[in-house]
Protein backbone atom coordinates (compact mmCIF):
# COMPACT_ATOMS: atom_id res chain seq x y z
CA UNK A 1 0.00 0.00 0.00
CA UNK A 2 1.41 3.37 -1.00
CA UNK A 3 0.54 5.62 1.91
CA UNK A 4 1.57 8.82 0.14
CA UNK A 5 -1.16 8.38 -2.46
CA UNK A 6 -3.76 8.14 0.27
CA UNK A 7 -2.48 11.40 1.75
CA UNK A 8 -2.81 13.10 -1.62
CA UNK A 9 -6.52 12.49 -1.72
CA UNK A 10 -8.88 15.13 -0.38
CA UNK A 11 -10.42 13.91 2.90
CA UNK A 12 -13.76 15.18 4.19
CA UNK A 13 -15.61 14.51 7.43
CA UNK A 14 -19.38 15.08 7.63
CA UNK A 15 -21.07 14.88 11.05
CA UNK A 16 -24.58 13.52 11.57
CA UNK A 17 -24.28 11.91 8.16
CA UNK A 18 -26.15 8.60 8.42
CA UNK A 19 -29.32 10.14 6.97
CA UNK A 20 -30.93 13.25 5.59
CA UNK A 21 -28.85 16.22 4.55
CA UNK A 22 -25.56 14.92 5.96
CA UNK A 23 -25.95 11.68 3.98
CA UNK A 24 -26.58 13.59 0.77
CA UNK A 25 -23.68 16.00 1.38
CA UNK A 26 -21.45 12.94 1.87
CA UNK A 27 -22.70 11.48 -1.42
CA UNK A 28 -22.14 14.67 -3.41
CA UNK A 29 -18.66 15.22 -1.97
CA UNK A 30 -17.73 11.60 -2.77
CA UNK A 31 -19.08 12.03 -6.29
CA UNK A 32 -16.41 14.73 -6.71
CA UNK A 33 -13.71 12.15 -5.96
CA UNK A 34 -13.33 13.13 -2.31
CA UNK A 35 -12.79 10.43 0.30
CA UNK A 36 -15.61 10.95 2.77
CA UNK A 37 -15.67 9.97 6.43
CA UNK A 38 -19.35 9.60 7.20
CA UNK A 39 -19.69 10.34 10.90
CA UNK A 40 -22.59 9.13 13.03
CA UNK A 41 -23.34 8.44 16.69
CA UNK A 42 -24.86 5.04 16.01
CA UNK A 43 -22.32 2.53 14.64
CA UNK A 44 -24.96 0.32 12.97
CA UNK A 45 -26.75 3.16 11.22
CA UNK A 46 -23.46 4.77 10.24
CA UNK A 47 -21.99 1.59 8.79
CA UNK A 48 -25.21 0.87 6.91
CA UNK A 49 -25.25 4.38 5.40
CA UNK A 50 -21.60 4.09 4.35
CA UNK A 51 -22.25 0.70 2.73
CA UNK A 52 -25.11 2.17 0.74
CA UNK A 53 -22.84 4.87 -0.71
CA UNK A 54 -20.05 2.34 -1.27
CA UNK A 55 -22.52 0.28 -3.34
CA UNK A 56 -22.83 3.35 -5.57
CA UNK A 57 -19.06 3.06 -6.16
CA UNK A 58 -18.23 5.96 -3.83
CA UNK A 59 -15.23 6.21 -1.51
CA UNK A 60 -17.10 6.57 1.78
CA UNK A 61 -16.19 5.13 5.17
CA UNK A 62 -18.00 5.22 8.47
CA UNK A 63 -16.38 6.88 11.48
CA UNK A 64 -17.99 6.84 14.91
CA UNK A 65 -18.54 10.32 16.31
CA UNK A 66 -20.87 11.75 18.92
CA UNK A 67 -20.46 15.54 18.83
CA UNK A 68 -21.67 15.86 22.44
CA UNK A 69 -18.91 13.56 23.72
CA UNK A 70 -15.37 14.97 23.94
CA UNK A 71 -13.87 11.49 24.25
CA UNK A 72 -15.55 10.43 21.02
CA UNK A 73 -14.30 13.54 19.19
CA UNK A 74 -10.74 13.01 20.44
CA UNK A 75 -10.85 9.36 19.33
CA UNK A 76 -12.02 10.39 15.84
CA UNK A 77 -9.21 12.95 15.65
CA UNK A 78 -6.66 10.26 16.53
CA UNK A 79 -8.11 7.87 13.93
CA UNK A 80 -7.97 10.50 11.17
CA UNK A 81 -4.44 11.50 12.19
CA UNK A 82 -3.24 7.89 12.10
CA UNK A 83 -4.90 7.01 8.80
CA UNK A 84 -4.64 10.22 6.76
CA UNK A 85 -2.39 12.65 8.63
CA UNK A 86 -4.68 15.56 7.79
CA UNK A 87 -8.26 16.66 7.20
CA UNK A 88 -9.26 18.87 4.27
CA UNK A 89 -12.98 19.40 4.74
CA UNK A 90 -15.16 19.44 7.86
CA UNK A 91 -18.93 19.76 7.53
CA UNK A 92 -20.61 20.40 10.87
CA UNK A 93 -23.99 19.04 9.90
CA UNK A 94 -25.13 17.26 13.09
CA UNK A 95 -28.06 19.18 14.49
CA UNK A 96 -31.34 18.80 16.34
CA UNK A 97 -34.63 20.67 16.14
CA UNK A 98 -36.58 19.95 19.31
CA UNK A 99 -38.85 22.98 19.72
CA UNK A 100 -40.68 23.49 16.42
CA UNK A 101 -43.92 25.32 17.23
CA UNK A 102 -42.96 26.04 20.85
CA UNK A 103 -43.29 29.65 22.05
CA UNK A 104 -40.23 31.03 23.91
CA UNK A 105 -42.28 31.38 27.11
CA UNK A 106 -43.23 27.67 26.92
CA UNK A 107 -39.73 26.43 26.13
CA UNK A 108 -38.22 24.09 28.70
CA UNK A 109 -34.71 25.20 29.63
CA UNK A 110 -33.50 21.58 29.38
CA UNK A 111 -34.64 21.54 25.73
CA UNK A 112 -32.75 24.79 25.16
CA UNK A 113 -29.60 23.32 26.71
CA UNK A 114 -29.94 20.03 24.80
CA UNK A 115 -30.26 21.94 21.52
CA UNK A 116 -27.13 23.96 22.25
CA UNK A 117 -25.21 20.82 23.26
CA UNK A 118 -25.49 19.44 19.73
CA UNK A 119 -25.93 22.47 17.47
CA UNK A 120 -23.47 24.86 19.10
CA UNK A 121 -21.19 23.39 21.79
CA UNK A 122 -20.86 20.19 19.73
CA UNK A 123 -19.90 22.07 16.58
CA UNK A 124 -17.40 24.16 18.55
CA UNK A 125 -15.78 21.11 20.12
CA UNK A 126 -15.49 19.30 16.78
CA UNK A 127 -13.89 22.32 15.10
CA UNK A 128 -11.50 22.97 17.96
CA UNK A 129 -10.40 19.34 18.19
CA UNK A 130 -9.99 18.79 14.44
CA UNK A 131 -8.48 22.20 13.63
CA UNK A 132 -4.85 21.05 14.03
CA UNK A 133 -5.53 18.39 11.35
CA UNK A 134 -7.27 20.90 9.09
CA UNK A 135 -4.27 23.23 9.42
CA UNK A 136 -2.21 20.43 7.82
CA UNK A 137 -4.36 20.64 4.67
CA UNK A 138 -3.37 22.82 1.73
CA UNK A 139 -6.93 24.10 1.40
CA UNK A 140 -8.91 23.50 4.58
CA UNK A 141 -12.64 24.16 4.41
CA UNK A 142 -15.09 24.22 7.31
CA UNK A 143 -18.83 24.42 6.66
CA UNK A 144 -21.29 24.97 9.49
CA UNK A 145 -24.77 23.89 8.47
CA UNK A 146 -26.81 26.77 9.83
CA UNK A 147 -30.31 27.92 8.90
CA UNK A 148 -32.20 30.93 7.59
CA UNK A 149 -34.24 30.42 10.77
CA UNK A 150 -31.14 31.62 12.63
CA UNK A 151 -31.04 34.88 10.68
CA UNK A 152 -32.12 37.79 12.89
CA UNK A 153 -32.86 39.85 9.80
CA UNK A 154 -35.09 37.14 8.35
CA UNK A 155 -37.01 36.32 11.52
CA UNK A 156 -37.92 40.01 11.89
CA UNK A 157 -39.07 40.32 8.27
CA UNK A 158 -42.89 40.00 8.11
CA UNK A 159 -42.56 39.14 4.41
CA UNK A 160 -40.33 36.13 5.07
CA UNK A 161 -42.05 32.76 4.52
CA UNK A 162 -40.50 31.75 7.87
CA UNK A 163 -41.81 34.76 9.85
CA UNK A 164 -44.39 32.60 11.64
CA UNK A 165 -41.89 29.88 12.59
CA UNK A 166 -41.52 29.29 16.34
CA UNK A 167 -38.48 27.48 17.72
CA UNK A 168 -36.25 29.78 19.74
CA UNK A 169 -33.87 27.04 20.89
CA UNK A 170 -33.13 25.96 17.31
CA UNK A 171 -33.05 29.53 16.03
CA UNK A 172 -30.72 30.91 18.70
CA UNK A 173 -28.40 27.88 18.41
CA UNK A 174 -28.01 28.60 14.68
CA UNK A 175 -27.45 32.33 15.30
CA UNK A 176 -24.76 31.40 17.83
CA UNK A 177 -23.28 28.96 15.29
CA UNK A 178 -22.99 31.86 12.85
CA UNK A 179 -21.03 33.79 15.51
CA UNK A 180 -18.70 30.80 15.71
CA UNK A 181 -18.27 30.87 11.91
CA UNK A 182 -17.36 34.55 12.00
CA UNK A 183 -14.92 34.39 14.91
CA UNK A 184 -13.04 31.35 13.60
CA UNK A 185 -12.89 32.96 10.14
CA UNK A 186 -11.29 36.03 11.69
CA UNK A 187 -8.75 33.97 13.61
CA UNK A 188 -7.91 31.93 10.47
CA UNK A 189 -7.89 34.89 8.06
CA UNK A 190 -4.15 34.55 7.42
CA UNK A 191 -4.37 30.81 6.66
CA UNK A 192 -5.75 28.98 3.57
CA UNK A 193 -8.68 27.77 5.71
CA UNK A 194 -12.14 29.07 4.82
CA UNK A 195 -15.07 28.75 7.18
CA UNK A 196 -18.63 29.58 6.24
CA UNK A 197 -22.22 29.01 7.36
CA UNK A 198 -24.66 27.41 4.93
CA UNK A 199 -28.42 27.42 5.00
CA UNK A 200 -29.57 24.41 2.97
CA UNK A 201 -33.09 25.84 2.75
CA UNK A 202 -36.15 23.95 3.97
CA UNK A 203 -35.33 20.38 3.02
CA UNK A 204 -37.35 17.15 2.94
CA UNK A 205 -35.68 15.23 5.79
CA UNK A 206 -36.81 13.80 9.13
CA UNK A 207 -36.08 17.26 10.57
CA UNK A 208 -37.65 19.27 7.76
CA UNK A 209 -40.66 16.94 7.29
CA UNK A 210 -42.28 16.04 3.97
CA UNK A 211 -43.87 19.50 3.84
CA UNK A 212 -40.49 20.97 2.91
CA UNK A 213 -39.95 22.61 -0.45
CA UNK A 214 -36.54 21.24 -1.38
CA UNK A 215 -35.16 17.77 -2.04
CA UNK A 216 -32.02 16.77 -0.13
CA UNK A 217 -30.16 16.91 -3.44
CA UNK A 218 -31.05 20.60 -3.75
CA UNK A 219 -30.33 21.28 -0.06
CA UNK A 220 -26.84 19.82 -0.26
CA UNK A 221 -25.80 22.15 -3.08
CA UNK A 222 -24.70 25.19 -1.01
CA UNK A 223 -22.88 23.16 1.70
CA UNK A 224 -21.03 21.17 -0.99
CA UNK A 225 -20.16 24.36 -2.86
CA UNK A 226 -18.72 25.91 0.34
CA UNK A 227 -16.82 22.67 1.09
CA UNK A 228 -15.04 22.88 -2.24
CA UNK A 229 -14.49 26.63 -2.59
CA UNK A 230 -11.48 27.75 -4.61
CA UNK A 231 -8.64 29.69 -2.96
CA UNK A 232 -10.27 33.02 -3.82
CA UNK A 233 -13.65 32.03 -2.36
CA UNK A 234 -15.34 33.78 0.56
CA UNK A 235 -14.78 33.15 4.27
CA UNK A 236 -16.77 34.20 7.35
CA UNK A 237 -20.02 34.33 5.37
CA UNK A 238 -23.58 32.97 5.56
CA UNK A 239 -25.05 31.57 2.34
CA UNK A 240 -28.29 30.20 0.96
CA UNK A 241 -28.54 29.05 -2.67
CA UNK A 242 -24.90 30.19 -2.98
CA UNK A 243 -25.95 33.80 -2.19
CA UNK A 244 -25.13 35.83 0.97
CA UNK A 245 -27.85 35.86 3.63
CA UNK A 246 -28.55 38.59 6.21
CA UNK A 247 -27.27 37.82 9.73
CA UNK B 1 -39.60 38.95 56.18
CA UNK B 2 -43.33 39.44 55.67
CA UNK B 3 -43.30 43.07 54.73
CA UNK B 4 -45.29 44.06 51.69
CA UNK B 5 -43.95 47.13 49.99
CA UNK B 6 -47.18 47.89 48.20
CA UNK B 7 -46.51 50.76 45.89
CA UNK B 8 -48.18 52.81 43.23
CA UNK B 9 -44.73 53.18 41.75
CA UNK B 10 -43.42 51.02 39.00
CA UNK B 11 -41.33 48.08 40.14
CA UNK B 12 -38.11 47.07 38.37
CA UNK B 13 -35.77 44.11 38.82
CA UNK B 14 -32.14 44.52 37.73
CA UNK B 15 -29.96 41.40 37.79
CA UNK B 16 -26.25 41.53 38.65
CA UNK B 17 -26.85 44.95 40.18
CA UNK B 18 -24.55 45.19 43.18
CA UNK B 19 -21.87 46.96 41.14
CA UNK B 20 -20.89 48.41 37.78
CA UNK B 21 -23.49 48.96 35.11
CA UNK B 22 -26.33 47.16 36.94
CA UNK B 23 -25.78 49.33 40.01
CA UNK B 24 -25.91 52.50 37.92
CA UNK B 25 -29.01 51.35 35.97
CA UNK B 26 -30.69 50.71 39.34
CA UNK B 27 -29.77 54.19 40.55
CA UNK B 28 -31.07 55.93 37.42
CA UNK B 29 -34.34 53.95 37.41
CA UNK B 30 -34.87 54.76 41.10
CA UNK B 31 -34.15 58.42 40.41
CA UNK B 32 -37.21 58.31 38.14
CA UNK B 33 -39.37 57.27 41.09
CA UNK B 34 -39.26 53.55 40.30
CA UNK B 35 -38.97 50.99 43.09
CA UNK B 36 -35.89 48.98 42.18
CA UNK B 37 -35.01 45.48 43.32
CA UNK B 38 -31.34 44.76 42.87
CA UNK B 39 -30.46 41.15 42.29
CA UNK B 40 -27.05 39.97 43.50
CA UNK B 41 -25.52 36.53 43.90
CA UNK B 42 -23.83 37.55 47.13
CA UNK B 43 -26.53 38.72 49.52
CA UNK B 44 -24.15 40.81 51.66
CA UNK B 45 -22.93 42.70 48.58
CA UNK B 46 -26.54 43.20 47.53
CA UNK B 47 -27.46 44.63 50.93
CA UNK B 48 -24.42 46.90 50.89
CA UNK B 49 -25.27 48.23 47.43
CA UNK B 50 -28.92 48.76 48.41
CA UNK B 51 -27.89 50.61 51.57
CA UNK B 52 -25.69 52.93 49.53
CA UNK B 53 -28.50 53.83 47.13
CA UNK B 54 -31.03 54.11 49.98
CA UNK B 55 -28.71 56.69 51.57
CA UNK B 56 -29.20 58.76 48.41
CA UNK B 57 -32.93 58.75 49.19
CA UNK B 58 -33.80 56.08 46.61
CA UNK B 59 -36.29 53.21 46.99
CA UNK B 60 -34.14 50.11 46.62
CA UNK B 61 -34.51 46.53 47.87
CA UNK B 62 -31.91 43.78 47.57
CA UNK B 63 -32.70 40.18 46.62
CA UNK B 64 -30.38 37.20 46.54
CA UNK B 65 -30.40 36.05 42.92
CA UNK B 66 -28.00 33.75 41.11
CA UNK B 67 -29.22 33.51 37.50
CA UNK B 68 -27.44 30.15 37.12
CA UNK B 69 -29.22 28.60 40.13
CA UNK B 70 -32.65 27.09 39.35
CA UNK B 71 -33.72 27.29 43.02
CA UNK B 72 -32.81 30.95 43.18
CA UNK B 73 -34.87 31.69 40.07
CA UNK B 74 -37.83 29.56 41.16
CA UNK B 75 -38.07 31.59 44.37
CA UNK B 76 -38.19 34.86 42.46
CA UNK B 77 -41.85 35.06 41.33
CA UNK B 78 -43.17 34.38 44.84
CA UNK B 79 -40.76 36.87 46.37
CA UNK B 80 -41.95 39.56 43.96
CA UNK B 81 -45.64 38.71 44.50
CA UNK B 82 -45.35 38.65 48.29
CA UNK B 83 -43.42 41.86 48.72
CA UNK B 84 -44.27 44.00 45.70
CA UNK B 85 -47.37 42.39 44.18
CA UNK B 86 -46.12 43.10 40.66
CA UNK B 87 -43.23 43.63 38.28
CA UNK B 88 -43.10 46.22 35.50
CA UNK B 89 -39.48 46.19 34.35
CA UNK B 90 -36.87 43.45 34.03
CA UNK B 91 -33.29 44.34 33.17
CA UNK B 92 -31.22 41.23 32.40
CA UNK B 93 -27.87 42.78 33.23
CA UNK B 94 -26.00 39.90 34.92
CA UNK B 95 -23.20 38.90 32.60
CA UNK B 96 -19.63 37.64 32.56
CA UNK B 97 -16.69 38.11 30.20
CA UNK B 98 -14.17 35.31 30.74
CA UNK B 99 -12.33 35.05 27.42
CA UNK B 100 -11.11 38.54 26.55
CA UNK B 101 -8.08 38.11 24.28
CA UNK B 102 -8.57 34.36 23.75
CA UNK B 103 -8.64 33.18 20.10
CA UNK B 104 -11.51 30.74 19.39
CA UNK B 105 -9.10 27.84 18.85
CA UNK B 106 -7.68 28.33 22.36
CA UNK B 107 -11.05 28.66 24.07
CA UNK B 108 -11.81 26.00 26.69
CA UNK B 109 -15.26 24.52 26.09
CA UNK B 110 -15.95 24.79 29.83
CA UNK B 111 -15.37 28.55 29.65
CA UNK B 112 -17.73 28.70 26.66
CA UNK B 113 -20.43 26.80 28.56
CA UNK B 114 -19.94 28.82 31.74
CA UNK B 115 -20.32 32.06 29.79
CA UNK B 116 -23.56 30.84 28.22
CA UNK B 117 -24.87 29.71 31.62
CA UNK B 118 -24.92 33.28 32.90
CA UNK B 119 -25.25 35.43 29.78
CA UNK B 120 -27.79 33.34 27.85
CA UNK B 121 -29.41 30.46 29.76
CA UNK B 122 -29.56 32.64 32.89
CA UNK B 123 -31.27 35.51 31.08
CA UNK B 124 -33.72 33.06 29.51
CA UNK B 125 -34.54 31.44 32.87
CA UNK B 126 -35.16 34.76 34.62
CA UNK B 127 -37.27 36.09 31.75
CA UNK B 128 -39.39 32.96 31.63
CA UNK B 129 -39.84 32.96 35.43
CA UNK B 130 -41.08 36.54 35.76
CA UNK B 131 -42.98 36.80 32.47
CA UNK B 132 -46.36 35.95 34.06
CA UNK B 133 -45.89 38.96 36.39
CA UNK B 134 -44.80 41.24 33.55
CA UNK B 135 -47.93 40.24 31.63
CA UNK B 136 -49.99 41.70 34.49
CA UNK B 137 -48.22 45.04 34.18
CA UNK B 138 -49.83 47.76 32.11
CA UNK B 139 -46.50 48.51 30.47
CA UNK B 140 -44.08 45.63 30.89
CA UNK B 141 -40.53 46.24 29.68
CA UNK B 142 -37.69 43.76 29.28
CA UNK B 143 -34.17 44.98 28.56
CA UNK B 144 -31.41 42.51 27.75
CA UNK B 145 -27.94 43.95 28.27
CA UNK B 146 -26.20 42.81 25.13
CA UNK B 147 -23.06 44.22 23.55
CA UNK B 148 -21.87 45.70 20.30
CA UNK B 149 -19.31 42.87 20.53
CA UNK B 150 -22.23 40.51 19.84
CA UNK B 151 -23.06 42.25 16.56
CA UNK B 152 -22.05 40.00 13.67
CA UNK B 153 -22.02 42.97 11.32
CA UNK B 154 -19.78 44.99 13.63
CA UNK B 155 -17.28 42.21 14.28
CA UNK B 156 -16.86 41.76 10.50
CA UNK B 157 -16.34 45.49 9.89
CA UNK B 158 -12.59 46.21 9.60
CA UNK B 159 -13.35 49.87 10.39
CA UNK B 160 -14.99 49.05 13.71
CA UNK B 161 -12.87 50.01 16.74
CA UNK B 162 -13.76 46.55 18.10
CA UNK B 163 -12.71 44.60 14.98
CA UNK B 164 -9.66 43.08 16.68
CA UNK B 165 -11.50 42.14 19.89
CA UNK B 166 -11.26 38.42 20.58
CA UNK B 167 -13.66 36.74 22.98
CA UNK B 168 -15.87 34.32 21.11
CA UNK B 169 -17.65 32.97 24.19
CA UNK B 170 -18.77 36.45 25.25
CA UNK B 171 -19.53 37.54 21.70
CA UNK B 172 -21.57 34.45 20.76
CA UNK B 173 -23.49 34.60 24.07
CA UNK B 174 -24.53 38.18 23.32
CA UNK B 175 -25.49 37.30 19.73
CA UNK B 176 -27.62 34.48 21.15
CA UNK B 177 -29.11 36.90 23.70
CA UNK B 178 -30.19 39.12 20.81
CA UNK B 179 -32.06 36.14 19.37
CA UNK B 180 -33.85 35.76 22.70
CA UNK B 181 -34.83 39.43 22.50
CA UNK B 182 -36.25 39.01 19.02
CA UNK B 183 -38.15 35.78 19.64
CA UNK B 184 -39.75 36.96 22.90
CA UNK B 185 -40.66 40.26 21.21
CA UNK B 186 -42.41 38.32 18.45
CA UNK B 187 -44.30 36.16 20.92
CA UNK B 188 -45.33 39.23 22.93
CA UNK B 189 -46.12 41.45 19.93
CA UNK B 190 -49.84 41.56 20.79
CA UNK B 191 -49.21 42.54 24.42
CA UNK B 192 -48.04 45.88 25.91
CA UNK B 193 -44.69 44.24 26.73
CA UNK B 194 -41.63 45.50 24.88
CA UNK B 195 -38.41 43.51 24.70
CA UNK B 196 -35.18 45.08 23.48
CA UNK B 197 -31.42 44.56 23.56
CA UNK B 198 -29.15 47.39 24.65
CA UNK B 199 -25.45 47.80 24.22
CA UNK B 200 -24.24 50.21 26.86
CA UNK B 201 -21.04 50.83 24.90
CA UNK B 202 -17.60 50.19 26.38
CA UNK B 203 -18.00 51.17 30.01
CA UNK B 204 -15.54 51.66 32.88
CA UNK B 205 -16.54 48.73 35.11
CA UNK B 206 -14.80 45.61 36.42
CA UNK B 207 -15.90 43.93 33.15
CA UNK B 208 -14.95 46.82 30.85
CA UNK B 209 -11.70 47.77 32.65
CA UNK B 210 -10.46 51.30 33.28
CA UNK B 211 -9.44 51.60 29.61
CA UNK B 212 -13.09 52.07 28.62
CA UNK B 213 -14.14 55.46 27.26
CA UNK B 214 -17.58 55.68 28.91
CA UNK B 215 -18.61 56.20 32.52
CA UNK B 216 -21.30 53.91 33.99
CA UNK B 217 -23.59 56.97 34.03
CA UNK B 218 -23.25 57.25 30.24
CA UNK B 219 -23.50 53.47 29.74
CA UNK B 220 -26.75 53.24 31.69
CA UNK B 221 -28.53 55.76 29.47
CA UNK B 222 -29.73 53.41 26.70
CA UNK B 223 -30.78 50.58 29.04
CA UNK B 224 -32.73 53.04 31.23
CA UNK B 225 -34.34 54.59 28.15
CA UNK B 226 -35.45 51.13 26.94
CA UNK B 227 -36.69 50.22 30.43
CA UNK B 228 -38.99 53.23 30.43
CA UNK B 229 -40.13 53.34 26.80
CA UNK B 230 -43.54 54.86 26.09
CA UNK B 231 -46.34 52.72 24.63
CA UNK B 232 -45.36 53.67 21.07
CA UNK B 233 -41.70 52.75 21.58
CA UNK B 234 -39.87 50.01 19.67
CA UNK B 235 -39.74 46.30 20.48
CA UNK B 236 -37.50 43.51 19.23
CA UNK B 237 -34.65 45.92 18.57
CA UNK B 238 -30.95 46.32 19.36
CA UNK B 239 -29.83 49.80 20.42
CA UNK B 240 -26.70 51.78 21.18
CA UNK B 241 -26.93 55.44 22.24
CA UNK B 242 -30.70 55.14 21.67
CA UNK B 243 -30.10 54.34 17.97
CA UNK B 244 -30.64 51.00 16.19
CA UNK B 245 -27.51 48.90 15.93
CA UNK B 246 -26.93 46.22 13.24
CA UNK B 247 -27.32 42.56 14.26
Amino acid sequence: MNTMNIHDKTIALVTGANKGLGFEISRQLAQKGIEVLLAARDANKGAEAAEKLQSEGLDVQFIKLDVTDSTSITAAEQEIRDRFGKLDILVNNAGVLLDWGVQPSELDISTLRQTFEVNFFGAFNVIKTLLPLIKLSQAGRIVNVSSTLGSLGDTLNPNSPYFGFRGMAYQSSKTALNALTVQFAKELADTPIKINSACPGWVQTDMGTTDALLTVEQGADTPVWLSTLPADGPTGGFFNSRKPLAW
Amino acid sequence: MNTTFTTQNKVALVTGANKGLGFEISRQLAQKGITVIIGARDVSKGVEAATKLQSEGLTIHPVQLDVTEPASIEALPNFLKEHFEKLDILVNNAGILLDWGTPPSQLDINVLKKTFETNFFGAFAVTKAVLPLLRQSEAGRIVNISSHLGSLADTLDPNSPYFSFQGMAYQASKTALNTLTVQFAKELADTPIKVNSATPGWVKTDLGSTDAPLTPEQGADTPVWLATLPADGPTGGFFMERQPYPW
